[in-house]
């Protein structure tokens, strides 16, 4: 594995993590997905729902169903093999390297434990302290993350949405881990407590210089808060790059309609796109590139292989035959909608 | 376009809290005031958008409108009949709901998932008197194309066999399937898919346009809402606070909290810097509503009149605003 010094925390090499179903079928979730992430780096996952995302994020924390398990692939973690863990080691891994924030608060506390009790006992499990130290330890958090210290003694239903979301993020902090795996963390929750959060979550991880990767559904939360952004589509990567070159030269048929179908608040009101189709079944054994079917600049070749990788400036690829070809541009999905 | 349509008079709607301990102790019985004192105006042919954090009581109105429950008290006049009495008298409530129709967020709980797509848009008119085979397969057909459906892929397909976005046709197609005057959106497009959103928004667009229908789209996305809508209301515990056109609302809002709400909202663009107007705290619990402006104690602005006195919606060249400063 190349190395660019020190510099790159995460590494992800050609990752397929697939679920077995009951049927016998197989269903290809994470299907050749390969990227980096170097420290101080914030990156949004973008897809829609089905499109992998939340699978990959739980193939990076150990944290798969029964049914699932990787076909090929490999995961670096500093210099660490990650998939050869064994069961303890990735308890270790988990929390100390790498912890998550997780979709809904409201599921991921204990509601039978007052929540500084559900801290204190994580934080113990992993650095052998009295319980008077633990207790230090979380309050800091607390304070880290704008909660009163007096709701260390709450129950999960005492608190509100925006409360919860913090005392999650606050124990995901507890082990002082590097990297942060944040699965829409705002996703249900209203659009001022939304922002509040995403700026502390932004601030925390610049102030404790970690990393994030942030996975989201809604483009406009990550441009806010993220520098690089990975596009997925159908298990695989549609594109990926620096927020900013993906914004301004979206190379991919599909990011170019994504960015699209995304209301802007400022601005002309301009019309919505609409995507024609539905994602592809990832059950099916699909062959050539996953978006042809949706796609206006669709051709032969386009069902027939996959795209290659195709590097247009920096770090910025995208997965399309046609990719950086002049006449690509940008396709006028507006005039195609009608 | 400007005749109103929906005349919605101080309506209330409270709803009984069942008594916890401390309720024992206090006196009586505690009330959410899910809707309290709300006074609007819908015009026909408009979309009017209602947008507002969760809990702020816009679904409670939604469903008041469509008579789904029964105000407090207030009145609502549907072109010029008041509709609240009309509960409880099952002849006039069926003419009523030929007229008003209402869709719903999740589309799988909303479609029962032992009907085909045939039956489930059957369903409406044969209880309105349309039973003859040919005639409803006609009006099926019509209403599948209106709503972008090939009858030939989804007649016979049950709900679970559809995608989020297919689902949510049908039961477009199922509302709008007795040409209704006005239909109730709640949160339509919050379950689905970007790619997918756009088009069921333009759908919206069209149907006013094939039918003239009225609409009340509501909604907590306000991005979603200014393209859509041509006036707006923000609602917020209970109370509209703010009601105008779309370019009133979004590009030069007065109210304090449409202001916060406005800024708050994430824009899909790398290099745009939106300053957002912080605000203090979270809303307040629905049971201990704050005296005066009952946004007082987030606001920025709040004087000493803001916090003894309710501020009403009074109009502030053409829009309505509910705020003294």
């Amino acid at each position: 594995m190349a190395k660019d010094g020190n510099n790159t925390l995460l590494e992800v090499h050609d990752l397929r993590m697939h679920y077995r179903l009951a049927s016998g079928a197989v269903l290809k979730a994470v299907d050749g997905v390969t990227f980096s992430i170097k420290r101080g780096d914030k990156l949004g996952l973008i897809g829609e729902s089905g499109c992998g995302k939340t699978s990959l994020a739980m193939t990076l924390m150990g944290l798969l169903p029964e049914n699932a398990f990787i076909a090929e692939g490999r995961i670096f973690f500093e210099d660490d093999d990650v998939l050869s863990f064994s069961p303890g080691q990735w308890r270790e891994f988990r929390w100390e390297k790498v912890s998550m924030v997780f979709q809904s608060a409201m599921n991921a506390l204990d509601p039978v434990y007052r929540v500084g009790k559900q801290l204190t006992d994580v934080y113990r499990l992993h650095r052998k302290c009295s319980k008077e130290e633990a207790m230090k330890h979380v309050e800091s958090l607390f304070h880290l993350t704008g909660l009163p210290v007096s709701r260390l003694s709450s129950y999960p239903h005492e608190l509100s949405g925006g409360m919860k979301q913090r005392v999650i993020i606050a124990m995901s902090l507890l082990c002082n881990p590097s990297l942060i795996i944040a699965d829409e963390p705002t996703t249900g929750l209203d659009v001022i407590i939304q922002e509040q959060i995403m700026r502390e979550i932004v601030s925390l991880i610049d102030q404790l210089e970690l990393s994030m990767l942030l996975v989201s559904h809604d483009v406009s939360v990550v441009t806010e808060t993220c520098n690089r952004i990975l596009v997925m589509y159908g298990g695989k990567v549609a594109e990926s790059g620096d927020i900013v070159d993906v914004f301004n030269n979206p190379s991919h048929p599909y990011t170019m309609g994504l960015l699209e179908a995304f209301p802007n608040i400022h601005g002309p009101v301009k019309g919505l796109v609409a995507l024609p189709g539905s994602p592809p079944n990832l059950a099916l054994d699909l062959v050539g590139c996953r978006f042809a079917p949706r796609c206006p600049r669709k051709e032969a070749l386009c069902e027939e292989e996959d795209p290659p990788e195709t590097l247009l400036h920096g770090n910025h690829v995208a997965f399309c035959h046609f990719a950086g070809e002049p006449g690509m541009k940008w396709i006028n999905y507006r005039e195609l909608n009608g | 376009m400007d005749k109103v349509m929906v005349h919605i008079d101080n309506i209330v709607r409270h709803f009984p809290v069942k008594s916890s301990l401390a309720a024992l102790f206090s006196r009586g019985q505690a009330y959410v005031r899910a809707v309290d004192n709300v006074s609007l105006e819908i015009r026909e042919r408009e979309i009017l958008g209602l947008a507002g954090e969760s809990g702020c009581g816009k679904s409670t109105l939604g469903r008041l409108l469509a008579l789904l429950d029964k105000p407090t008290q207030g009145v609502i006049r549907f072109e010029g009949t008041n509709i609240t009495d009309m509960l409880g008298q099952r002849r006039r409530l069926k003419e009523f709901r030929k007229k008003v129709q209402m869709i719903l967020q999740d589309p799988y709980e909303s479609l029962d998932p032992r009907f085909t797509v045939h039956d489930a848009i059957s369903e409406p008119l044969s209880i309105h008197g349309i039973r003859s085979a040919p005639k409803l397969q006609d009006r099926i057909e019509k209403m599948l194309k209106v709503v972008g459906l090939s009858s030939n892929d989804v007649l016979n397909k049950y709900p679970h066999e559809l995608s989020g976005g297919q689902r949510q046709r049908v039961s477009i197609a199922r509302a709008m399937v007795l040409e209704p005057r006005f239909v109730i959106a709640d949160e339509p497009v919050s379950m689905l898919d970007v790619s997918v959103r756009a088009g069921i928004l333009k759908l919206f667009d069209h149907l006013r346009q094939q039918f003239g229908v009225t609409c009340l789209f509501i909604s907590h996305d306000i991005a979603v809402v200014r393209h859509l809508c041509d006036r707006i209301a923000i609602m917020y515990m209970g109370k509209i606070v703010e009601v105008g056109t779309r370019d009133e609302i979004i590009n030069t809002p007065m109210h304090p909290y449409t202001m916060a709400l406005i800024s708050a909202v994430p824009v899909p663009d790398p290099q745009y810097k939106r300053t957002s107007v912080p605000l203090g705290g979270e809303v307040p619990d629905a049971l201990r509503v704050p005296s005066g402006c009952r946004f007082h104690p987030r606001c920025r602005h709040a004087e000493k009149i803001c916090r003894s006195e309710e501020p009403e919606l009074k109009d502030k060249g053409g829009r309505r605003v509910a705020c003294f400063t």
